[in-house]
């Protein structure tokens, strides 16, 4: 794929995942064939910032586990008063990481 | 998640709830009062939708299947899910399996689905709606 392209991506994606894999994904994304471009483009991505707002509002409930996909830990959480509250607050620190953590599997399987 | 680390977690966080059910029941026996960890209520005043599982549960182990349902039905749940789990994760990780980590990968896949996640919503909102008029 174009340099190009895969900065305008990666300017456009960037804050979806963490600055460790932003190598990673880019030298990735340059072996890429350019037909998988739109693929990729149309892949979506989970906003870490709306991931903690959801946690700080609905952690107890495990909503936030649910929006970024790991509805087990979600269902584990609701079940569990959050945790018992504890898992709540560890989570308010966690989720970001996670959500770019999930990004970037997500990413992964677009690009297998 | 990572099969060792969903694994080692699982198997944590229910050693965790047994160690809770005990020590709740404990209490419950001693007649002393029992701790509120749950953030929602201590903010709102109100039951979150799985409040009353840890009486739940306990009022299972004691063979009080009425209360527990009156308690919280996600008591029932939670107990099945505690006596499975980890049976299950220790058998395979004993026989070197990974049954219960496709399972997982399953019920995820499941629950995602329109047809089942609605229902489920709908259930435990009722659920939680009888659990604040219990508590008004």
């Amino acid at each position: 794929m174009e340099a190009q392209k895969v900065d305008m991506f990666l300017m456009m994606n960037g804050k979806f995942f963490e600055g460790l894999q932003i190598p990673f994904i880019r030298e990735r994304l340059l072996q890429l064939d350019d037909s998988k471009y739109v693929l990729i483009q149309t892949a979506s991505f989970k906003d870490p910032t709306i991931s903690l707002v959801v946690s700080l509002l609905g952690g107890s409930l495990g909503i936030d586990r649910f929006l970024i996909g790991d509805t087990g830990l979600g269902v584990a959480k609701l079940l569990t008063c959050g945790g018992l509250g504890i898992w709540t607050i560890i989570d308010w620190f966690m989720i970001m990481g996670r959500t770019r953590e999930v990004n970037f599997e997500r990413l992964q399987r677009v690009l297998l | 998640m990572q099969k060792k680390k969903l694994y080692f977690f699982i198997l944590g966080f229910a050693l965790t709830g047994y160690a809770w059910v005990a020590g709740n029941h404990y209490l419950l026996q001693a007649d002393r009062p029992t701790f509120n960890v749950c953030l929602f209520r201590m903010a709102t005043g109100l039951p979150c939708p799985s409040c009353g599982t840890t009486h739940s549960v306990i009022s299972i182990s004691n063979g009080n299947f009425k209360a527990a349902l009156n308690e919280n039905i996600l008591g029932y749940l939670a107990a099945l899910l505690l006596l499975v789990i980890p049976v299950w994760i220790v058998g395979d990780l004993v026989l070197r399996k990974e049954s219960f980590y496709t399972f997982y990968g399953q019920m995820e896949g499941y629950l995602r689905k329109k047809w089942i996640a609605y229902p489920a919503i709908i259930l435990i909102l009722v659920n939680w709606a009888w659990n604040i008029y219990k508590t008004l």
